[in-house]
C-alpha cells in the first residue's frame, strides 16, 4: 500500500508539473504571438539620411518603380528615401509637399518639378534652409537645384520619330491607304512638362525629312483631371479625325490608348507607339496591339537619383545632369523584357 | 515490525488539502495574471491612437489660442497658448525622431520637425504681434496656419494607419483572449481532475485499512475468533487502533482458553467425586450382599418351615413362613412397583412376626376396600409406616398397643390410614418429618431400614405431587398417618369413613 501511495504521489507530481509547464509554455507562446501581432514588415535599422522623394503622381506605376529603385539604393548606402505624401489621406500638390518636406527638415529632396515659378521659389527656399534639392524627370531650370536626373528627352524624341516613320511606311504599303497618315501625339496639358516638349521637338526633327507623308499633330491631355486620359483617347479614337498613328508619351496614356483601341475594335487601324514597359504594355506588344514602346529604366533612374543625392550629402558635389539611357521595345525583343519583368516582378518596370 | 509513527490522518488530510489548495491558488493566480495581461494589452492597443488624438487636439487648441491672441491680444489667450504649447512640446518629445523605414515612425519624425517649424513660426508671429508689426504677424500666422494644416493632415493620416493596424491587432488579441479563456478552462479542468484524483486516492488509502478492520471485526462478530485484525503500517491512528484490536483479540482468546480449561478441570473433579461416591455405594452394597445371600436365607427359612411342619410344630412353621415371605418381599428392588394388596400382605407378615416376638402385644386391625387392592404403588411404604407406629408409638406405652389400618377411597385417591394408640407424635416432630428434615432416625437398629423421609420422597416422586401424606396426633391418644395414592378406578362421592375403633 505504501508503495502504491508513492507511485500515486509521483504521478500526481508529474501531472502537476505538466500543468505548470503548459502554463509556462502558454505564457511564452502568448508573448511571442503578441510580438508578431505588432510587427510590421519594416526593418528596425536606423538610417543616417532622410531623403524625401516627391512626384507629381505618387501612385503612378512608373513613379513607383523610380521610387523603388531609389529606395533600394538609398537603403544600401544608409539613407532612407521616403515616398513623400504617399501615406497622407489628403492630396497635396508637389509644391505643398515641398513645403511640408522643408518644414519636416529632411536631409534632401528629390522632386519631379514643373516649370512654374512656385517650384523655383520652393527649391530656393529649401536651399536656403540647407536642404539640397534634386529634380527628376522634369527640371526646374534656373533654380538652385543641385542636379537633374532624366532620360535624354531629345534623343528619345528622335527614337519616337523613327518609329513613326517606320509605321507610316508600313501603312503606305497597305492598299487604299491615304497619302498622308494622321499622327497624333498625346502630350500632357499646358506644355508645362518640358520633357514632353523636348521629346516632341525630337519627333518633329526626326520626321521633318518627309513631312508630306503625314499630318503630325499634338493632342493635349489635361493632367489635372483624374480620368482625363481615358476620356481624351476615347474621344480621339471615335472622333472624325481618327489618327492612324497614336503616340503616347506617358504610361497611363499608353494603357488608355490600347484599351480603347481594343474596346472599339480598332486593332490594325490605329498604330500605337507607347511609353514605359508596364507588364500590360509588353503583353500588348506581344499581341501586336501596340507597335512599340520606348522605356527609360525607372529603377535605374531612381537609383541614379539616390546615388547622386547621397554623393552630394556626403561629398557636397554632384554632376548637374544625370542622364538615364532609354530603350526601344518592339515585337522582336519584347520576349526578353517579358521574361525580365516576370523575374523581377513589377518592381523592375522600365520606361 | 511496526512502522514508525509518521503522520496522523489529520496531518495527511491537511497535507492533501493544503497542497491541492495551493496548486489551485497558483493556477488561479496564473490565469488571473494572463487575463490581466491580455486585457492590459488590449487596453494599450489604441493608446497610440489616443496619444495622436491628444496631440491633434492640443495642436488645434494651441492654433485656436494663437488665432484668438492675434485677433484680440488677450493675455488670457496668450497664457492658454503657452499652456498648450508646453503640453504640445511634452507630447512631441515622445515621438520618434530617428530615420527608420517604418512609415508610421518616419511620419512621427516628420511631425516632430514640422511641429518645431510650426512653433518657430507661431513664436515669430507672437513676437510680431507684441511689436505690433501687422504685416509680419500676418505672414507668420499664414505660414503657421499652413504648417498647421499639414501637421493635422499628417497626424490624421498616421492616426488612420495606426488605427487600421491596431484594429488588426485588436481583433488578433480578441481571438487570443478567447483562446486564453479556453486554455484557462482546460487548465482549471485539469487541476480539478488532479485534485479530485488525488483526494480520492488519499482518502481511499486512509479508508482502506478501516475497511479491512471492519471486515475483520465482522468476521469476529460472526464467531470466528481465529481471525486476526490486519497489520496496518500507515503509522497513523489506524495503526494504533489495529494494534489495540489485535492485542484485545489476543487477550480475549487467552481468556476464553483459560475459562475453558477451568471448566474442564472442574468437570473432571465433579466426575471424580461422583465416581468415588458411586464406588463407595457399590462397595457398601457389595458388602451387604456379601453378608447375607437372601436366596440362601429364604431357602433356609423354607427348609426351617418344612422341618417344623414335619416335627408337628405348626406355629413355628407359620412363623418361619411369614419370615420367609417378609424377607422375600424385602429383598425385592425397592424401585419396582408393587400393588396395594401386596403391601398389605407384607404388613400382615410383619405384624405376625412382631406379635410372635412381642408375645401378641400388638392388636392389629384392618378394614380394606377390596376394590383398591390392585392400586399400584411404590413398595415398602406401608410396612415403614407400621414400623414407625410400632417403634415410636406402641413400644414405649403401657398396656396393649393397637394399630388400625383402613384403606378406602377418597375422591380420586385411595386413602391409606394407619392409626395407633401410642403416645402420640409431637406436632413439631410431625412438621419436621413432613418437611423431610428427619434423618435416618434410629435406622439400622431393629428396623427394616427405611426412614420416613425416604417413604415421603418416594411417594412424592412417584405420584408427582406434594401432598401425599398427613401426620397428626389423635385427640384420644396415638398418631394417625394418612397416605394418598392416585387411584385410577375412581369412586366419587364417597366420603372418607373413619374405620378406626
Amino acid at each position: 500500500m505504501v508503495q502504491g501511495n508513492r507511485t500515486g504521489k509521483f504521478l500526481i507530481a508529474v501531472v502537476m508539473g505538466v500543468i505548470l509547464l503548459a502554463m509556462g509554455a502558454a505564457n511564452v507562446i502568448w508573448d511571442r504571438n503578441m510580438a508578431l501581432g505588432q510587427e510590421s514588415d519594416a526593418d528596425s535599422a536606423v538610417y543616417q539620411y532622410h531623403i524625401a522623394m516627391i512626384g507629381s503622381s505618387p501612385y503612378d506605376e512608373f513613379w513607383a518603380s523610380v521610387y523603388e529603385g531609389a529606395n533600394e539604393t538609398g537603403k544600401a548606402c544608409g539613407a532612407f528615401v521616403e515616398n513623400f505624401g504617399q501615406g497622407l489621406e489628403a492630396d497635396y500638390t508637389v509644391e505643398e509637399l515641398m513645403q511640408m518636406a522643408i518644414a519636416a527638415k529632411v536631409d534632401g529632396i528629390i522632386v519631379e518639378a514643373d516649370k512654374g515659378d512656385g517650384m523655383k521659389e520652393w527649391i530656393d527656399l529649401a536651399a536656403g534652409e540647407g536642404i539640397p534639392v534634386m529634380t527628376i524627370l522634369s527640371d526646374a531650370p534656373n533654380s538652385s537645384r543641385i542636379s537633374f536626373v532624366s532620360g535624354n528627352s531629345y534623343a528619345l524624341g528622335e527614337v519616337y520619330g523613327s518609329q513613326i516613320l517606320e509605321a507610316v511606311q508600313e501603312r503606305g504599303r497597305e492598299e487604299g491607304a491615304p497619302k498622308a497618315a494622321k499622327v497624333a501625339v498625346l502630350i500632357n496639358a499646358g506644355g508645362k512638362n518640358s520633357q514632353q516638349g523636348l521629346i516632341y521637338s525630337g519627333i518633329r526633327e526626326a520626321v521633318s525629312a518627309s513631312p508630306e507623308r503625314m499630318n503630325l499633330s499634338t493632342v493635349s491631355i489635361d493632367s489635372q483631371g483624374r480620368f482625363e486620359s481615358e476620356e481624351t483617347v476615347r474621344n480621339l479614337v471615335l472622333g472624325e479625325e481618327r489618327p492612324d498613328i497614336l503616340v503616347c508619351l506617358s504610361a497611363v496614356d499608353t494603357i488608355s490608348a490600347y484599351q480603347c483601341v481594343v474596346d472599339y475594335n480598332m486593332v490594325g487601324k490605329i498604330t500605337i507607339i507607347g511609353y514605359y514597359s508596364s507588364e500590360e504594355t509588353l503583353e500588348e506588344i506581344r499581341r501586336g496591339v501596340v507597335k512599340s514602346t520606348i522605356s527609360i529604366n525607372a529603377g535605374e533612374m531612381g537609383k541614379t537619383a539616390a546615388e547622386g543625392m547621397y554623393d552630394f550629402l556626403t561629398k557636397e558635389h554632384v554632376s548637374e545632369y544625370l542622364p538615364v539611357a532609354s530603350e526601344l521595345i518592339t515585337l522582336e525583343n519584347v520576349g526578353s523584357y517579358i521574361e525580365g519583368a516576370e523575374k523581377e516582378g513589377i518592381k523592375g518596370g522600365r520606361l | 515490525m511496526r512502522a514508525k509513527r509518521e503522520a496522523s490522518i489529520r496531518t495527511k488530510l491537511t497535507e492533501v488539502f493544503v497542497i491541492v489548495s495551493f496548486f489551485v491558488f497558483v493556477v488561479n493566480i496564473y490565469i488571473f495574471y494572463s487575463q490581466n495581461k491580455a486585457i492590459r494589452q488590449i487596453d494599450s492597443v489604441y493608446s497610440h491612437n489616443i496619444q495622436l488624438n491628444e496631440l491633434s487636439g492640443t495642436l488645434e487648441q494651441m492654433q485656436d489660442a494663437l488665432y484668438q491672441y492675434l485677433n484680440t491680444k488677450s493675455s488670457d489667450k496668450l497664457e492658454s497658448y503657452y499652456t498648450y504649447e508646453q503640453d504640445y512640446r511634452d507630447m512631441i518629445r515622445q515621438l520618434n525622431t530617428q530615420i527608420v523605414s517604418e512609415p508610421d515612425k518616419l511620419m512621427e519624425k516628420n511631425i516632430y520637425y514640422m511641429s518645431e517649424a510650426y512653433l518657430e513660426e507661431t513664436e515669430r508671429a507672437i513676437e510680431a504681434k507684441r511689436g505690433r508689426n501687422v504685416s509680419r504677424y500676418n505672414e507668420g500666422y499664414g505660414k503657421a496656419n499652413q504648417i498647421y494644416g499639414y501637421l493635422q493632415s499628417c497626424i490624421n493620416s498616421t492616426n488612420a494607419t495606426v488605427f487600421l493596424n491596431n484594429s488588426h491587432n485588436y481583433s488578433l488579441l480578441r481571438t487570443k483572449l478567447d483562446y486564453l479563456i479556453w486554455f484557462s478552462l482546460a487548465l482549471l479542468l485539469g487541476v480539478m481532475l488532479v485534485a479530485v484524483g488525488w483526494i480520492v486516492m488519499m482518502t481511499g488509502n486512509i479508508i482502506k485499512p478501516f475497511k479491512e478492520l471492519a471486515d475483520a471485526a465482522n468476521e469476529i462478530a460472526k464467531g470466528n475468533m481465529e481471525v486476526d485484525f490486519p497489520d496496518v503500517e500507515t503509522g497513523d491512528e489506524i495503526s494504533t487502533v489495529s494494534g489495540a484490536c489485535n492485542k484485545m483479540i489476543e487477550s480475549i482468546r487467552v481468556y476464553i482458553r483459560e475459562t475453558k480449561e477451568n471448566y474442564e478441570r472442574e468437570n473432571k473433579l465433579v466426575e471424580k467425586e461422583l465416581i468415588m461416591k458411586n464406588d463407595l455405594k457399590e462397595a457398601q452394597l457389595k458388602y451387604l450382599q456379601a453378608q447375607i445371600n437372601p436366596h440362601f436365607l429364604f431357602n433356609s427359612l423354607n427348609a426351617g418351615a418344612q422341618l417344623a411342619m414335619m416335627e408337628g410344630a405348626e406355629r413355628a412353621c407359620i412363623f418361619i413362613e411369614n419370615m420367609a415371605d417378609f424377607f422375600r418381599y424385602n429383598v425385592r428392588n425397592t424401585d419396582q412397583d408393587a400393588t396395594l394388596g401386596e403391601e398389605l400382605r407384607l404388613v400382615d407378615n410383619y405384624i405376625y412376626i412382631l406379635n410372635v416376638r412381642f408375645a401378641g402385644d400388638i392388636h392389629y386391625e384392618k378394614r380394606v376396600d377390596e376394590r383398591l387392592l390392585h392400586t399400584p404403588m411404590p413398595s415398602m411404604i406401608i410396612q415403614s409406616i407400621i414400623e414407625n407406629a410400632v417403634n415410636h408409638g406402641i413400644r414405649e406405652m403401657e398396656g396393649a398397643g393397637s394399630i388400625c389400618l383402613s384403606v378406602y377411597r377418597e375422591g380420586d385417591f385411595a386413602c391409606i390410614q394407619v392409626a395407633d394408640n401410642g403416645k402420640g407424635i409431637d406436632s413439631q416432630v410431625a412438621e419436621k418429618i413432613l418437611r423431610g428434615e428427619s434423618a435416618h432416625s434410629e435406622s439400622g437398629r431393629d428396623s427394616a431400614g427405611i426412614g420416613m423421609d425416604n417413604v415421603i420422597n418416594r411417594l412424592r416422586r412417584y405420584y408427582d405431587m406434594e401432598h401425599v401424606i398427613d401426620i397428626r396426633r389423635l385427640e384420644e391418644g396415638g398418631t394417625e398417618v394418612r397416605l394418598y395414592l392416585h387411584s385410577h378406578n375412581s369412586l366419587r362421592g364417597k366420603d372418607c369413613v373413619n374405620h378406626c375403633l
